[in-house]
């Protein structure tokens, strides 16, 4: 009873939004929130090169595993932001399959660089991600709707790739992991040529 | 009861200030528990103040400083810095200010307006306190730490998307 009470404020909130949403799918709350959430998931380029972020940070531990999703939404809301200005950025969709391949190899290999260059190589393809959904945000119905929506969907594909990677810390789980980095390389391989 | 009901409902139903409340919630819940009694009454003293004179007069300002106000703070949960001193306290006034004064007059009478102000005080309670208790509850571990961070951080993203896209259609003079 004291924990329903104690949360009573939080489902009150979510019951709110649910109700506009679902009986209002076409309002700009709606629409916007959940437009924003399904866009980074209903691309592969997308969800392979964030499921990596949060795979590479989990296999490399404290302080990455957190600082990585951290800076990852930041920097990516800069590429956003740029892409919303009509900045143009070379080479996006290039960028973003290089993501892929990347990051998956790092895993894949058990790279284990610097703090601060991990944070780089990360926060460089960041900002091709942000500026491919930054281009389409100009649509959305409600851009604050639309931003929430597409930050907690990023955010979440990271926290499911550090969900897997924390397997890294049994030998099978090891193993694991970095055959998924070495898939999502290959995938990333597979966006380079074409043939994903 | 309309008239409360409708002031309860309104700092929950505009994203502007749900995430401002909730961002101002949380940078407090971080400091310590000296600084954030402290600080919540004076964001709540400047957000009562600027509640009232918005009923009596349009304070609504840009939506642009809102959104910067939530940025802002957003960035300082996830950095897990608390402003020391007079400019931390001067950043809450200013969102109280902010909270208070983007609360449009209605068209009813006074004795209904005053009704309404305390439904939006009401309101704003919840939406303020409920994170702020959460996030110093959740300073006991490491991972709650981050997970409030994690949260700033998304907030904060939000925000820079959002300014983005206001400052690129806002109509240039």
């Amino acid at each position: 009873m004291f924990r329903l009470c104690r949360n009573l404020p939080l489902i009150l909130i979510i019951l709110h939004f649910s109700q506009s949403a679902m009986a209002h799918t076409d309002i700009a709350m709606g629409g916007g929130l959940m437009n924003g959430f399904l866009h980074p998931v209903s691309g592969w380029d997308h969800v392979v090169a964030m499921l990596a972020v949060g795979l590479w940070g989990a296999f490399l531990g404290r302080p990455a595993i957190w600082l990585l999703p951290i800076t990852f939404p930041l920097v990516m809301a800069f590429g956003g932001a740029l892409g919303v200005a009509g900045i143009p950025v070379p080479s996006v969709e290039l960028g973003i399959a290089l993501s892929a391949v990347v990051l998956g190899l790092q895993v894949a290999l058990a790279s284990r660089p610097p703090l601060w260059l991990a944070a780089l190589i990360v926060g460089v393809f960041a900002i091709f991600h942000g500026h491919a959904h930054g281009t389409e945000l100009p649509q959305a119905a409600n851009p604050m709707a639309y931003s929430i929506g597409f930050v907690v969907s990023t955010g979440l594909l990271h926290v499911a790739g550090i969900v897997f990677g924390l397997l890294a810390r049994w030998p099978a789980g090891k193993l694991a992991v970095q055959t998924g980095g070495g898939l999502i390389a290959l995938t990333g391989v597979g966006f380079l040529t074409g043939l994903v | 009861m309309d008239a409360f009901y409708h002031g309860l409902m309104r700092p929950f139903l505009d994203l502007a200030d749900l995430l401002l409340l909730v961002a101002a919630g949380l940078y407090l819940g971080q400091q310590s528990r000296g600084h954030l009694l402290k600080r919540s009454m004076w964001l709540f003293g400047a957000l009562f103040v600027f509640l009232f004179l918005a009923y009596a007069a349009d304070l609504t300002g840009p939506a642009w400083v809102s959104y910067l106000m939530t940025l802002l703070l957003g960035l300082l949960i996830a950095g897990n810095v608390a402003l020391p001193g007079i400019p931390g306290t001067l950043l809450i006034i200013a969102c109280g200010g902010m909270l208070g004064g983007s609360f449009e007059t209605p068209d009813a009478s006074q004795a209904v307006s005053v009704v309404g102000i305390l439904g939006s005080l009401a309101g704003i309670a919840v939406l303020l306190y409920y994170p702020m208790l959460l996030a110093e509850w959740m300073q006991k571990r490491e991972w709650q730490r981050i997970a409030v961070r994690i949260l700033g951080s998304w907030m904060a993203a939000s925000t820079l998307l959002t300014l983005a896209f206001i400052v690129q259609t806002s109509p240039t003079p």
